[in-house]
């Protein structure tokens, strides 16, 4: 199949940056989205160009390095996917395809799609962690967590830190990724004796960079490609006003 | 240009399960630290580990204990295994996992709360905790998270996060420094850029996975090149069980570019089967002589054990991966394989499609986007890939020390744990058992030291101008040679060896050897892959020239290792293990053989004599009735 690309292309973060057209032929079907890219990306060096940057790693969907904004959607229009784990088969032959980075302000651009995340990083060091004792290893043994919590803990852990929430937000919010990460550690026992400091730290932290409120529209949940659920939100704010 | 230069106390390479606890302990115990790992940081190849972790906690089954997983090892292992290593690791297993807990990991439940386990090939009860069908990502977050906690408290004392714990990412070590006989540092660069490194350090703690690069099928990542194996070896110390390669039963087959990719074992935990072309349950004709008690015979008591699995024997489709694997092998060369060359693995019709939604979420998402395959509807199409080396630096038990003074190794760069082959599920355990003790073993060792051993200016002069040479030359592609030496050893020295194959797979190694002398990457050293690899390819050769050799040595069939001209298990090879050593400049490999230590006598009256007598010789039958009388 061919292709229409629209590729935004920065070339610093002081750019100005403008939207490229790129043609490209024969793309397979059973190729992922980056592999169409990787091959856009051998053209462009042997035609003397400067290659597309992207942020990937692991290509099965689990590292949360990749994300792009496709066609208006962070990780493209297919549900519960991230962008490595997208394959062509999903578009039409000859379609226009628009390719633009994560955009909010918290997330510089540094070259082409690659943004800067390290924001998420400085969320995590706020208090997504368990730092005080929790005991030994065999006192981890002798506290049961119910199922019902670890399951619902399960579903906030499932969070990759990709950046789709924020992409996906009207407001440019984290709260999606700040609220599973708060979620996850708040409903088992060892998460218990910082429940309330790690919510206080970390939601200030959010806010310290720059990130929007939260609105309650719900496109980060449908961008997520782990489909963390809205109602982590709720949890984080009872257990941010408790605090 | 100038050599970047830092001192600590530990320099950890690897940032994966072993790398990373071995890194806490260190830091736990006072010692200052750095990480280098080859990718970025948390992308370690640990994250792609699926089916769990093995810890005979006994909450789903309480006949289970350390006794009970000690005894499965070895079995597994066909009895090499080193005895030390896998009773410390049967023992402490279920104490790291709790651990983990403590740091905010979350494991799936039991319905009255405890930690779930899951069966696996190999282990009698249900024994692998497990988060779904990602637990080594989960494991490699909670392990982060805590070097971020660490780090939080050394901030609050020190006013600097990266004062005792400091991670350098996407690094490749090329080299390890001495002062005569003792570790003095690491030599290096910085991927991204280029920029040299050298680590003035005493103690080094290799922690950098497998070797499967050397392979055209294999379930690793690009990171796999064997360089701790090759870096311990050019430093002196010695390299064992090499032969025993773990070739993953079932990895797909198709499409080509995810060709590798592995499927995990709980499909088979879960209910599913292998079929030839035929539509015919293969795996009933490949049980093996040593295991005809253990596993089921008929069909309908191989389904009836998945419900009642007190009252019924378990399906062969959960026998040892290397008895899965060559069964797969067979099947395929005897013309009952599936169209794109592998068997089918079904499971659309042994379980609901929700259920099937529920228990393996991955598998199901990774068929339906890379192959295009609904697997709750149709059967998978599998085969064997290269998975994992049971080889590796020849360690003391307790400390991971190898034999050279301040050089540690721990998971599956180390060797002897898992003898010639290891269970599913008990590398993920074996990762925070021997990388906490690597770390504590390290720790110890500078303690007791009277002085910081020194670099010479010579040595990282040589290290720098090894590092640069690839990029002086205008030589051959390194790829080309990388592909040759792949499909060398794919080919030759892949699950079922000749010695014709195997010698004529060394004679191209040799050759190979002389080609990668001159391969060339000219260019500039800013993120330049042919200049990675023309690097690593020095470790990748010096790794398969010890696989070939000490396979080409060994004339039995073992586990990982699997001779066609010599069919048979023989208890006189059981009792030698095969040492790998090199000079150092790497050109000439050595294989020696060693006496395996006898098993200790509480050990080994764990298991009846009737077993014992189709691994040991007589004489050891001997002391075994000694052991067991004595033990009365």
């Amino acid at each position: 199949m061919n292709l229409t690309l629209k590729v935004w292309r920065q070339k610093t973060p002081d750019d100005k940056g403008r939207m490229v057209k790129y043609l490209v032929q024969d793309v397979s079907p059973d190729m992922s989205f980056l592999e169409m890219l990787d091959v856009l990306n051998e053209r462009l060096i042997l035609e003397g160009d400067d290659p597309i940057a992207f942020d990937h790693d692991c290509r099965e969907g689990i590292c949360g390095m990749c994300g792009m904004v496709i066609n208006g959607v962070a990780h493209g229009e297919q549900r519960a996917t991230t962008t490595c784990q997208l394959h062509m088969r999903h578009f039409e032959d000859g379609a226009t395809v628009t390719i633009e980075p994560w955009r909010a302000a918290p997330f510089p651009v540094v070259k082409d799609l690659v943004v800067d995340r390290s924001a998420f990083d400085r969320i995590i060091q706020a208090g997504g962690f368990v730092s005080v004792p929790a005991g030994s290893a065999p006192d981890a043994h002798a506290v049961p967590v119910k199922k019902d919590d670890a399951d619902a803990a399960f579903d906030a852990a499932t969070c990759i830190g990709c950046g789709a929430c924020v992409a996906a937000c009207p407001n440019g919010s984290a709260s999606l990724f700040t609220a599973a990460k708060i979620t996850h550690l708040g409903l088992l026992p060892q998460g218990q004796p910082e429940r309330d400091s790690r919510a206080k730290a970390m939601v200030d932290q959010m806010d310290l960079e720059g990130f929007g409120g939260c609105t309650n529209t719900g496109e980060c949940t449908a961008v997520c490609p782990k489909g963390i659920p809205l109602d982590t939100i709720a949890q984080m704010n009872r257990d941010y006003l408790k605090a | 240009m100038e050599i970047e230069r830092h001192q600590y106390d530990v320099v950890v390479i690897g940032a994966g399960g072993a790398g990373l606890r071995a890194a806490i302990e260190a830091r736990q115990q006072g010692k200052k630290t750095a990480i280098v790992c080859k990718s970025l940081f948390g992308k370690a190849h640990t994250v792609m580990a699926e089916g769990g972790a093995a810890a005979a906690m006994g909450n789903v089954n309480p006949g289970d204990s350390w006794k009970v997983h000690f005894r499965d090892t070895m079995r597994g292992g066909k009895f090499l295994n080193n005895w030390r290593m896998a009773e410390l690791h049967a023992q402490e297993a279920p104490d790291r996992v709790w651990e983990l807990e403590a740091w905010g990991a979350l494991f799936d439940r039991t319905k009255d709360g405890k930690i779930s386990q899951r069966n696996f090939g190999g282990h009698e009860y249900p024994r692998l905790a497990h988060v779904g069908d990602r637990t080594g990502l989960e494991m490699i977050r909670t392990l982060q998270q805590r070097v971020v906690a660490l780090q939080q408290e050394d901030f609050a004392v020190h006013g600097d996060y990266e004062a005792y714990i400091k991670v350098f990412a996407e690094c490749t070590i090329t080299r390890l420094l001495k002062d005569g006989d003792a570790i003095a540092g690491a030599f290096g660069y910085r991927r991204e850029t280029g920029q040299l490194l050298a680590f003035d350090t005493p103690a080094v703690v290799l922690a950098t996975g497998g070797i499967g690069k050397s392979y055209v099928v294999t379930s690793n990542s690009w990171e796999y090149t064997g360089d701790g194996h090759a870096l311990a070896l050019l430093a002196g110390a010695k390299l064992i069980n090499m032969e025993f390669i773990q070739f993953h039963p079932t990895g797909m087959v198709w499409p080509p570019s995810v060709r590798g990719i592995l499927v995990t074992e709980s499909v088979r935990g879960d209910g599913g089967v292998l079929r030839n072309a035929e539509g015919k349950r293969f795996m009933f004709d490949y049980i093996p002589e040593v295991f005809k008690h253990q596993y089921a015979t008929t069909e309908e008591e191989g389904d009836r054990w998945y419900t009642d699995q007190a009252n019924n024997r378990r399906p062969p489709e959960l026998l040892p991966r290397d008895e899965v694997a060559r069964a797969i092998n067979s099947e395929v060369k005897a013309g009952r394989g599936s169209p794109q060359g592998g068997v089918f693995l079904d499971v659309s019709t042994r379980l609901p499609a929700e259920e099937i939604r529920r228990r393996l979420p991955s598998m199901h998402h990774q068929f339906k986007e890379l192959a295009d395959v609904d697997i709750t509807a149709e059967p998978m199409q599998v085969g064997p890939t290269c998975h994992y080396i049971m080889g590796g630096v020849e360690v003391e038990a307790d400390t991971g020390a190898a034999s050279v003074p301040g050089l540690f190794a721990a998971g599956e760069v180390s060797g002897g744990m898992h003898g010639s082959n290891r269970l599913g599920g008990n590398s993920l355990s074996d990762l925070l058992v021997f990388g906490r003790r690597a770390g504590a073993g390290a720790a110890g060792y500078i303690d007791s030291l009277d002085r910081r051993p020194t670099a010479s200016a010579e040595s990282v002069a040589e290290a720098k101008a090894e590092a640069l040479a690839p990029l002086q030359r205008a030589g051959e592609n390194p790829y080309e040679v990388h592909h040759e030496l792949q499909r060398t050893m794919n080919e030759l020295v892949g699950i079922i060896r000749k010695a014709d194959e195997i010698t004529e797979a060394l004679e191209a190694v040799q050759k190979l050897k002389e080609r990668a002398a001159g391969v060339g990457a000219a260019g500039s050293r800013i993120y330049n892959p042919g200049w990675h690899l023309s690097l690593d390819l020095r470790n990748m050769l010096l790794v398969s020239e010890c696989v070939a050799r000490a396979a080409l040595t060994r004339q039995e069939s073992r586990g990982g290792h699997t001779r066609d001209d010599y069919p048979a298990m023989s208890p006189a090879w059981r009792r030698k293990l095969l040492v790998c050593g090199a000079s150092p400049d790497g050109s000439a490999v050595t294989v020696e053989e060693k006496a395996q230590p006898s098993m200790r006598g509480d050990l080994i009256s764990l298991f009846e004599r009737t077993e014992l007598s189709k691994y040991l010789t007589e004489e050891e039958l001997t002391e075994y009735d000694k052991a067991v009388e004595e033990s009365r």
